[in-house]
């Protein structure tokens, strides 16, 4: 990605608004899952929001990665599907700010650079949750530090290696073109 | 006076309030009025509470698992019941119950605020505060496409499933999520090129302002009301403060 930061065309305004929806939908599909599989960790939900909020800021940078994280966080608001939706807001925009400010220094070619960007977004992000987690669940904050931190890893791992390989197959169909 | 009458600033307002007074609470007491309030003013405005219906079963589960996590988790109070490695303690419902009435006025609040206006008037909201219109009227395309994607992924499922693909346990659904998926995130990006071309070649972002067909305007009512929930929330987040100091 090597320095380039905002694009604001239109493919890139209303791509993020489609694939925020996209994000949206998945969200709520794994959320469901994790409901049954591990309801207080969530790691399907944190990974598939961690991999859309890298694949967003790849495929069409900034603002749309921030545009993309409101419509998620707010359609999870007025639908209430999370009461952790209103920090979702801010894991969202927090998160995608800090992938686009760390991917723009590597050529993101390499499963390395992807790992190290995902990093800085499962942390900063879920470091939004766990506030969430404290406040509104009134969770210890050993217990919310252990819960996000177990997100966190997961997401980094399996959702750096997801955006590599599907932003990859993304390139090479030339739908991004 | 209506909820149509108030401007989306008005509602915004109103909106903050709710969420700053449900994390600024913190007994079960003071949730309950700013829950009742809410519930009160959306009777009062809209006159009927038949849209929070839905809701309300969503909330029921959500507390049942704020319940087991307080339940699992918590270390507050006595020792009341242990059972192996589980340890109950006194203050595991209390908090439960806190966390729950958080939750279910951020929750309320959200579908008050979101479902008070209909989507110009936001994209006009956000033109007041002088955001450029090719952004603010994302606020209708999202609105529009939502349940549009939602028909194309239920008809991507129908397809897989109809190619073999199980789609029936807990266990089945997170196998099918990558069948299902991938098909969905290729057309969704394809849709949004098409999107994007036909709303190039319609004008959008050929010029930097645009007229719309309808306006918002302040008024007086409003001004005041604005005004006196943004006193109200200084004056309570400077009472939170200041002990602190």
């Amino acid at each position: 990605m090597n320095g380039k930061i905002f694009r604001t065309d239109t493919k890139a305004l209303v791509g993020s608004v489609i694939i925020g929806i996209v994000m949206l939908i998945m969200m709520q599909v794994t959320g469901r899952i994790d409901a049954i599989l591990d309801p207080t960790l969530l790691l399907l939900n944190g990974t598939c929001w961690a991999f859309f909020t890298g694949l967003i800021v790849l495929m069409y940078r900034q603002p749309a990665g921030i545009i993309a994280g409101v419509v998620e966080a707010v359609v999870a608001m007025a639908t209430g599907y999370s009461p952790l939706g209103f920090f979702f807001l801010f894991a969202n925009v927090i998160g995608s700010i800090v992938y686009s400010l760390i991917s723009s220094r590597f050529s993101m070619e390499k499963l390395s650079h992807h790992i190290i960007a995902m990093l800085g977004t499962a942390v900063t992000g879920n470091l939004c949750v766990m506030v969430g987690l404290i406040y509104v669940f009134h969770l210890d904050w050993k217990i919310a530090l252990l819960s996000s931190s177990i997100t966190a890893f997961v997401g980094t791992i399996v959702a750096g290696i997801l955006t590599k390989s599907i932003y990859g197959s993304l390139q090479k169909s030339a739908l991004l073109q | 006076m209506g909820l149509s009458m108030l401007d989306p600033r008005t509602k915004l307002a109103w909106y903050v309030l709710m969420i700053c007074f449900s994390l600024i609470s913190g007994t079960a007491v003071q949730l309950c009025v700013v829950l009742l309030a809410g519930i009160m003013a959306s009777l009062i405005l809209t006159g009927s509470l038949k849209q929070y219906k839905v809701v309300i079963l969503i909330l029921l589960f959500l507390g049942l698992q704020i319940l087991v996590v307080q339940l699992i988790f918590c270390r507050e109070g006595v020792l009341i019941y242990q059972w192996g490695i589980l340890e109950i303690y006194s203050e595991a419902l209390p908090l439960a119950i806190t966390g729950f009435l958080k939750a279910s006025i951020i929750v309320f609040a959200s579908m008050q605020f979101f479902t008070s206006a209909s989507p110009q008037e936001f994209t006009l909201m956000l033109m007041k505060f002088k955001i450029p219109y090719r952004f603010s009227m994302l606020v209708g395309l999202s609105v529009r496409f939502l349940p549009l994607m939602k028909a194309e992924y239920i008809s991507i499922i129908d397809s897989q499933r109809t190619r073999g693909l199980r789609m029936e346990s807990a266990w089945d659904n997170l196998k099918g999520i990558f069948p299902t998926f991938l098909p969905f995130l290729y057309r969704s990006v394809r849709r949004a090129t098409e999107t994007a071309l036909a709303m190039e070649l319609r004008g959008y972002g050929r010029t930097k302002t645009r007229t719309f067909t309808s306006d918002i305007a302040l008024k007086s009512y409003d001004t005041v009301l604005i005004f006196a929930m943004l006193a109200v929330i200084i004056i309570s987040l400077i009472s939170k403060v200041l002990p602190l100091i």
